[in-house]
């Protein structure tokens, strides 16, 4: 698999860390050590990660932030830069050995095992007698937990001397792969503490410079937004059965039964009607007991005039059905055994704020923002989040995420080398079969 | 061409599929051919709906298995046009029936919408490159226990298919790591941050690390460590991988995830 080996099988490709191949069992602890040296060294420092979780509690990670963040980056670095002079200094082979970094990439595995089982919650800052069992050991806020953020740093430090101590030309792959994570996973982690998220709503027409939180804390950020217009693109909504005396839906093996109103497709079935659509208007306003017309307007519904006939009885039930909004009720349509055929509530195809967004360095920028198509305002960007989906179409206001983060370059290139070694093991991977 | 006409043609690939796969096993040198064109006929119908929905058919577990069973009969055919292991084609167009059958029994509610966030040009690529990569890292899994089964019965392992599944799981991998790269990037884009340790997002690096586990231990001395304990690794990445795929919506972990669907 190596290009420097190219004809070698891996498993008898050398490594640093070769044991001597002797037949009988070798005993633990003698140098260099190997797998079983490794995994025992990782789960005892796990376990010290628990011990530690469990009579200190969480890491307060607060004091991470810009710029002893940065000191630590230095140090990550300045360090494995360090290796190279001394890697044939046996604690540093030992440090870029496989059966270490192999070590810690199961242990990490599994712990990320847990977590895929455990629901994570937010770090809890709440006294421990509160805490459950696993809580108490972190299992339930794995990632700012002791045992996780140690297995984060061993990985870092493993991981940067591997890279620096192995650097040569003819291991592209292995350098993109490696280095691409190492910057990733420097800038995911170090980088946490100073990423800012914030959520602001601007109401139509209105300018918005504060921020809320979720506990009800409002901050001032260094940059307004103003709304000019909010619009949303609706698909189609879909046809479902209501029982008239609960008010719900019917449902067939515990799904919610529904038909998608298309007029490309406009036969169908739903539970024992044919329903067939007849006429479709996605922007109307009623215009008597039962009619709508297409209209151009602030609040405007969805109406479909609609055939359906009983399977079993024959009963035929016309009519038109719309939507609800604002200042309509929603309208459905009378069916036989107590049941109405009604529309549900359309889900949006796009919705896109039209703002104008101020500075403090007196930059003014005009844009449209919807999801994934954020604006980038100086050192922010600007997310589409939400809007009042109660009032659907004619919500009045529309939510935005403004989200910093200082390390996002360091990551991008991190994820562009990791690309370009992902690349080089499938294309490698390709060569060699040839 | 909607999904009505899948009833029609799912059975017709399957057909395609199983006597390819039965031909296989038998050495025959039609084999491959029935396959392809049981892959053609998966293509078509994926190319049809595509056109239907006027979105890529790639949002519904539904319409991921589709495409799992083309990726998976198309890698079985490239894979045998280099190493002519039989038992691989048999393998991938068995499982790509399965999948079909899957599709025919359970039948999910199928939407022309796609929500906001998915309107995207990582769309396509992200969930291609993920379909591709667990077609191929199924078909490492598949290699790593017949390995083991040699190991078993000649106490001995065969170097070729070692090599096999060390090429397979490396571009297997790659793939995987293509996707989720995407995958952060799209998220990036959608949601503001590139990684959420969203259930779907935990379990893919739990994948991940079993087949990085496999790739780095085929970097040690062979007395360093049990072969068997190697080869043990793609199948328990197969597991995982499944898991992520499928298995996510049913956990407890899972029940906020933006890749329920
Ligand atoms: C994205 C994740 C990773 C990928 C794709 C990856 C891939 C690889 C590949 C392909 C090789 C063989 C190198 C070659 O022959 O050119 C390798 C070797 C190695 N990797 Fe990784 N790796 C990853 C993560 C890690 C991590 C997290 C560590 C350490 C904690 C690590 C430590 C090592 C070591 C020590 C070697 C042996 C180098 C040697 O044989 O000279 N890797 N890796």
């Amino acid at each position: 698999m190596s290009p420097a080996a190219p004809s070698q099988g891996a498993l008898e490709a050398p490594c640093l860390s070769d044991p001597k191949p002797t037949a009988e069992r070798r005993r633990l602890w003698t140098s260099p050590w190997g797998f079983q040296e490794s995994f025992v060294l990782v789960f005892s420092a796990l376990g010290g990660g628990f011990f530690a979780e469990w009579f200190v509690g969480p890491p307060d990670l607060s004091h991470l932030s810009w710029p002893y963040n940065l000191y630590i980056a230095l140090f990550l670095i300045g360090s494995s830069c360090l290796c190279l002079p001394l890697k044939k200094f046996r604690p540093v082979k030992y440090l870029t050995s496989v059966p270490l970094s192999t070590a810690l990439i199961v242990v990490m595995g599994l712990l990320t095992l847990a977590m895929g089982f455990i629901p994570q919650v937010q770090v809890p800052y709440q006294p421990p007698e509160n805490l459950t069992l696993l809580g108490r050991l972190g299992f339930d806020h794995l990632t700012s937990s002791w045992p996780f953020i140690g297995l984060y740093l061993a990985i870092l430090i493993s991981l940067g001397a591997t890279v620096i101590v192995r650097l040569s030309r003819r291991r592209a792959v292995f350098f993109a792969n490696h280095l691409g994570l190492w910057l990733l996973l420097l800038a995911a982690g170090l980088g946490a503490s100073d990423r800012i998220r914030e959520i602001m709503l601007v109401p139509e027409g209105g300018l918005e410079w504060r921020a809320r939180r979720n506990d009800g804390q409002i901050v001032e950020m260094p940059l307004a937004i103003r709304l000019d217009d909010f619009d949303i693109d609706e698909y189609p909504a879909k046809l479902a059965v209501i029982d008239h005396e609960t008010g719900m839906a019917l449902t067939q093996d515990e799904r919610l039964l529904s038909w998608q109103l298309d007029p490309m497709e406009p036969r169908g079935r739903l539970l024992d009607y044919d329903v067939e659509l007849l006429e479709f208007l996605p922007d109307a306003v009623p215009a008597g007991p039962d009619i709508f017309v297409k209209a151009i307007a602030r609040a405007t519904v969805q109406a479909a005039r609609v055939k359906a006939s009983n399977r079993g009885t024959g009963d035929v039930f016309e009519g038109w059905l719309s939507t609800g909004e604002s200042f309509f009720p929603p309208r459905p349509l009378t069916l036989d055994g107590n049941r109405l055929l009604a529309m549900t509530r359309p889900e949006p195809r796009r919705f896109v704020s039209k703002v104008k967004v101020f500075t403090r360095e007196g930059e003014e920028i005009e844009s449209r923002i919807e999801v994934n198509s954020p604006l980038k305002a100086g050192s922010w960007l600007i997310y589409q989040r939400n809007y009042d989906t109660e009032a659907g179409r004619s919500s009045t206001w529309s939510g935005f995420e403004l989200i910093s983060d200082p390390w996002l370059p360091l990551a991008e290139a991190g994820l562009l080398l990791w690309a370009a070694g992902s690349a080089g093991l499938v294309i490698r991977a390709r060569k060699d079969g040839a | 061409m909607s999904w009505i006409f899948h009833d029609y043609l799912a059975p017709l690939a399957m057909l395609f599929w199983l006597t390819g796969a039965v031909l296989a096993l038998k050495s025959r040198r039609r084999a491959p051919y029935l396959v392809l064109a049981g892959t053609v006929v998966t293509l078509i119908f994926i190319l049809g709906l595509w056109v239907r929905l006027e979105r890529p058919p790639m949002r519904t577990m539904g319409e991921t298995r589709l495409w799992y069973s083309f990726f998976l009969s198309a890698a079985g055919l490239l894979a045998f046009k280099r190493w002519k292991y039989s038992w691989l084609l048999a393998f991938t167009s068995i499982l790509a029936s399965v999948f079909s059958v899957i599709n025919l029994v359970k039948p999910e509610l199928h939407s022309r919408s796609l929500m906001p966030a998915l309107q995207s040009n990582y769309f396509i690529p992200h969930v291609t490159l993920y379909m591709l990569a667990y077609a191929v890292l199924a078909a490492s899994a598949v290699g790593a226990v017949i390995q083991l089964m040699n190991l078993a019965k000649t106490g001995r392992t065969d170097k070729e298919l070692f090599k096999f599944i060390d090429d397979v799981v490396s571009a297997g991998l790659g793939f995987l790591m293509l996707g989720l790269i995407l995958g952060a990037a799209w998220a990036k884009q959608a949601w503001g941050h590139y990684w959420s340790w969203d259930p779907k997002e935990t379990w893919a690096l739990i994948t991940l690390a079993a087949f990085l586990t496999y790739l780095h231990l085929r970097r040690s001395p062979a007395k360093a460590v049990n072969p068997r304990l190697v080869l043990l690794t793609p199948p328990i990445g197969l597991i995982l991988l499944m898991i992520t795929w499928l298995g996510v919506s049913y956990l407890p972990a899972a029940m906020s995830s933006v890749h329920i669907y």
